[in-house]
C-alpha cells in the first residue's frame, strides 16, 4: 500500500465522526465537492462535437437503432439492482416512430407505435393496448407521452439533439476524455456535467458522428443510479408505413391509461 | 422506465422539502428525488421554456418544477386518500389508490365491504392469477376472480389492476 493510500484511509478514519454527524444534517445534502484537479470548465471542442453530432442526426430522414441497455434500480433499502434490456427504435422523421422495449428484471416487454396520428402502447406479456391521439412530430409526442401519460421512452435525446429542444445550455462542464472503441468502431469519449445529471457519450470518430454509447448518472437520486446504452445504428433502413401502424394481435384487449386527473388542470389545458 | 406512483414521488419530494426548509437553506432541487433513473439527458417539461436567457431559464425551470409538484400534490389530495404501500421484494404498490372513475363510490364500498380485496386496491399485472377470466362489460375487458372484479389500466408503461365494484 502506498503512503498516499495510507494517508487517505487515515483521513477517512479521522473524519468518520464528522461524516456521521453530517449524515444526520444537511451537510450530507450538499452536492459532492469536485475532486481536486476537476476544474469546472467547458471545453469548446466537446460542445462542438455535441453540436456536430446533433446536426448529423438531423440530416437523417430515417434510421433504426438497437440499444443494449443496463440500468440501476435503487431499492428503498439503498441496494442497487441492475436491470438489463434491449430497445429497438425504427423511425422516419418527422412523425413515425416504432419502439420495442424489453427489460429483464422488470417484467417489461412493450411495443410502442406512433403513426403520425395516434400513439399506441402494447404489452406482449399482458396482451393489452392503450392509445392516445398524438401530435404531429416525434418530439412533441415524446413530451406528451411523458408529461401526461407517464410513458417514458428511453433515449429521447436522440430526437432532441440538434433540434430546438436541444438543451446544450444546461451543460455546466464538458471534457474530452479519450479515444476508444465501441464494438470495434473508433469513438471519441466526452464527459458532461449538468445540474441534475452527469453524462458521458462516445461519438463515432468519422464523417458519420453517431452516438454509440451514452451513460447517464442521475446524481440527484439516492445512490446515483446509472443508465447505460450501447447503440447499433442503421441510417438507411427500408421501413414501410405498416411498420408504424398498430394492428391488434388476436386476443389483444383495449384498455385505458390511468391519467392522473385534475379537473382544474384539464380545464386549463383545453 | 420504471413506473412509480406519483404519490410516492410527491411524498418523497414533500418530505425532502420539509426537511430542507426546516434545517438548511439548500436549493430545493438538490434533494428532490423522483426515485427514477434518468434515461435521457434532457429533462422533461422544458419544451415551453424561453431559451434566450440561460440563467433566467434555470430559475424558471426551478419554478416550473416546484409548481408542478404543487399540482401533483393537489391531485393526490383530491384523488388519493389513506395510501399505504407494500413491497413485494422488488416493486412497490399502493393500497387504496382509488381509480378516478370509482372515487367516491369506491370509498363508500370499501368501508362496507370486509370480504375480499378493498375497492381501489391496485395489484401489478404479474400478481394477477391467469385463472381470472376476462369479462367484457360495456366494451371494457375486466378480469373477474370470484366476486372480485379488476379493471386493468396502463400506469405509464406498466399494466396495473384496480379492484372495482362489480361493473354489472
Amino acid at each position: 500500500m502506498t503512503n498516499r493510500w495510507r494517508n487517505r484511509i487515515g483521513m477517512l478514519l479521522v473524519s468518520t465522526p464528522f461524516l456521521m454527524l453530517s449524515a444526520t444534517g444537511c451537510l450530507a445534502a450538499k452536492p459532492t465537492a469536485a475532486e481536486p484537479g476537476d476544474e469546472i470548465q467547458i471545453e469548446p471542442e466537446a460542445m462542438t462535437a455535441l453540436n456536430e453530432m446533433g446536426n448529423y442526426l438531423r440530416t437523417l430522414k430515417s434510421f433504426t437503432v438497437s440499444s443494449e441497455m443496463s440500468m440501476d434500480e435503487v431499492l428503498l433499502s439503498g441496494q442497487k439492482i441492475l436491470l438489463t434490456g434491449t430497445t429497438e427504435y425504427s423511425t422516419r422523421l418527422p412523425d413515425r416512430l416504432r419502439v420495442s422495449s424489453k427489460v429483464e428484471g422488470l417484467d417489461r416487454d412493450n411495443e410502442y407505435y406512433y403513426d403520425g396520428k395516434s400513439f399506441t402502447i402494447y404489452s406482449n406479456l399482458d396482451k393489452y393496448y392503450a392509445t392516445f391521439e398524438a401530435p404531429d412530430t416525434i418530439g412533441k409526442l415524446l413530451d406528451i407521452a411523458e408529461d401526461r401519460y407517464d410513458v417514458e421512452i428511453p433515449l429521447r435525446d436522440l430526437f432532441y439533439w440538434g433540434t430546438e429542444k436541444d438543451r446544450g445550455e444546461d451543460v455546466q462542464a464538458a471534457y474530452f476524455i479519450d479515444t476508444s472503441r465501441i464494438n470495434g468502431t473508433p469513438c471519441k469519449h466526452y464527459a458532461f456535467r449538468q445540474e441534475d445529471v452527469d453524462w458521458q457519450i462516445w461519438i463515432e470518430d468519422d464523417d458519420t458522428p453517431l452516438p454509440l454509447r451514452l451513460v447517464i448518472t442521475s446524481k440527484l437520486e439516492i445512490g446515483a443510479p446509472q443508465y447505460i446504452s450501447t447503440m447499433t445504428w442503421n441510417v438507411a433502413p427500408q421501413l414501410t408505413d405498416s411498420t408504424f401502424v398498430f394492428t391488434p394481435p388476436e386476443g389483444a384487449h383495449k384498455i385505458e391509461f390511468a391519467v392522473i386527473d385534475d379537473p382544474e388542470e384539464e380545464s386549463t389545458q383545453q | 422506465m420504471k413506473t412509480r406512483s406519483l404519490f410516492f414521488r410527491v411524498n418523497t419530494i414533500a418530505i425532502a422539502s420539509i426537511f430542507l426548509i426546516a434545517t438548511c437553506a439548500i436549493p430545493l432541487e438538490a434533494r428532490t428525488t423522483e426515485g427514477r433513473t434518468r434515461t435521457s439527458v434532457h429533462q422533461k417539461n422544458r419544451a415551453n421554456i424561453n431559451t434566450r436567457d440561460v440563467q433566467r431559464n434555470r430559475d424558471i425551470n426551478r419554478n416550473t418544477n416546484v409548481n408542478r409538484n404543487v399540482n401533483v400534490n393537489k391531485n393526490v389530495n383530491v384523488n388519493v386518500k389513506g395510501d399505504r404501500r407494500y413491497y413485494d421484494g422488488r416493486h412497490y404498490y399502493d393500497y387504496n389508490r382509488h381509480h378516478h372513475h370509482h372515487n367516491d363510490v369506491g370509498r363508500a364500498w370499501a368501508i362496507g365491504a370486509l370480504t375480499g380485496l378493498m375497492v381501489g386496491t391496485i395489484i401489478a399485472s404479474s400478481s394477477m392469477s391467469p385463472s381470472c377470466g376476462t369479462v367484457y362489460v360495456n366494451g371494457y375487458p375486466y378480469r373477474q376472480c370470484g366476486s372480485t372484479w379488476y379493471q386493468p389500466q396502463y400506469v405509464g408503461s406498466q399494466v396495473n389492476y384496480v379492484v372495482v365494484n362489480p361493473p354489472r
